[in-house]
């Protein structure tokens, strides 16, 4: 091996070391502090700029190099959403629930946005596999209506008017 | 036209096929480099047959779950969902075996040697693959998702056997 290609391969071990200490930094001040995984995937998706994709983190910048910060928000941006996306309905509709009461918004209003707006399309990662993209929105899309219709029967009925 | 004559025009027409295949091969001038790296295909050769996306697509845990909520129309619109995607995902799979059989027709043409008995197994198994995806379409359109696996699990086996030659 001559002494570029060495060079190159310790740059490169420096650089994964970073990122993986950039990621060890973010989840444990960062991450951590965010209660469930739709949250810290609507977080993490919100550090992303969506005319570029890359993302971006001042406080992690400031620590570390920024395509470490970058390296290790697109790192975590991908483990959580995998993790969602290819967990149980069940799972993924109490972590909706969670995070629609944990935005203190009226849960109808809420719930009718994203029906139609579908904002949470935004939080699929770039280089994510398109079928685990399209398992995502279309087990959102069930959890909303579940939400829905959970929120419905909450609501008081017109004889306790 | 009787049945003799019918055989005779398909052994004909086969043969025909045989020879223009065999010349449409390069006479082995590119030899065993032209073949894709096993490594190449290993990489691009997603594995749509991972547990974690079968058992989301196919398996009846979340189905249970939606029973269990007995809220009005949900199944249906469960139902509808899960078959969009299981019909994508086959589409997907179909798709990746349709690369593997380009790349290998491909590297093929250009080899030196012919293994006949490695590309009859191919052969026997592509088409076993497609039989199999047409089962699993059939169990699909008809709702009964959760009685693919089996099928799934024979298509994820041929489908592997096949990247076995086209990567060697």
């Amino acid at each position: 091996m001559n002494s570029f290609s060495q060079n190159a391969d310790a740059r490169v071990r420096r650089r994964d070391t970073e990122t993986e200490a950039a990621r060890y930094d973010l989840e444990a001040r960062t991450l951590s502090r965010i209660r469930t995984d739709f949250a810290r995937l609507v977080f993490l998706a919100s550090t992303r700029d969506y005319t570029t994709g890359r993302y971006y983190h001042d406080g992690l910048s400031r620590q570390f190099s920024e395509n470490a910060a970058t390296g290790a928000l697109a790192a975590c941006h991908a483990e959580v959403f995998s993790n969602l996306a290819l967990s149980p309905l069940e799972v993924l509709v109490e972590e909706l629930e969670d995070y629609v009461r944990s935005t203190h918004a009226d849960p109808g209003d809420l719930i009718c946005a994203w029906q139609k707006l579908e904002p949470y399309r935004v939080t699929i990662p770039l280089e994510c596999d398109p079928l685990v993209g399209q398992l995502f929105t279309s087990n959102v899309k069930i959890a909303l209506a579940i939400l829905q219709s959970r929120h419905r029967s909450q609501l008081p009925g017109p004889q306790s008017a | 036209m009787n049945i003799s004559a019918i055989l005779l025009v398909v052994l004909g027409v086969s043969f025909v096929g045989a020879t223009a295949l065999l010349l449409r091969r390069e006479g082995g001038d590119a030899g065993e480099g032209s073949r894709l790296s096993g490594s190449f295909f290993q990489e691009r050769y997603e594995n749509l047959y991972a547990s974690a996306i079968v058992d989301r697509l196919f398996g009846t845990e979340d189905e249970a779950y939606i029973q269990n909520t007995q809220i009005p129309g949900l199944a249906p619109l469960f139902g509808a969902e899960r078959k969009r995607l299981a019909l994508l995902w086959l589409s997907r799979v179909r798709a990746q075996m349709r690369y593997l059989v380009k790349q290998h027709a491909e590297s093929v043409r250009a080899s030196k040697d012919l293994n006949a008995a490695m590309e009859a197994r191919v052969f026997l198994d592509v088409a076993l693959f497609y039989t199999t995806c047409s089962a699993i379409f059939l169990l699909i359109q008809t709702g009964s998702l959760n009685h693919s696996r089996l099928l799934i699990r024979r298509a994820g086996a041929f489908s592997e056997r096949v990247l076995s030659v086209v990567g060697a």
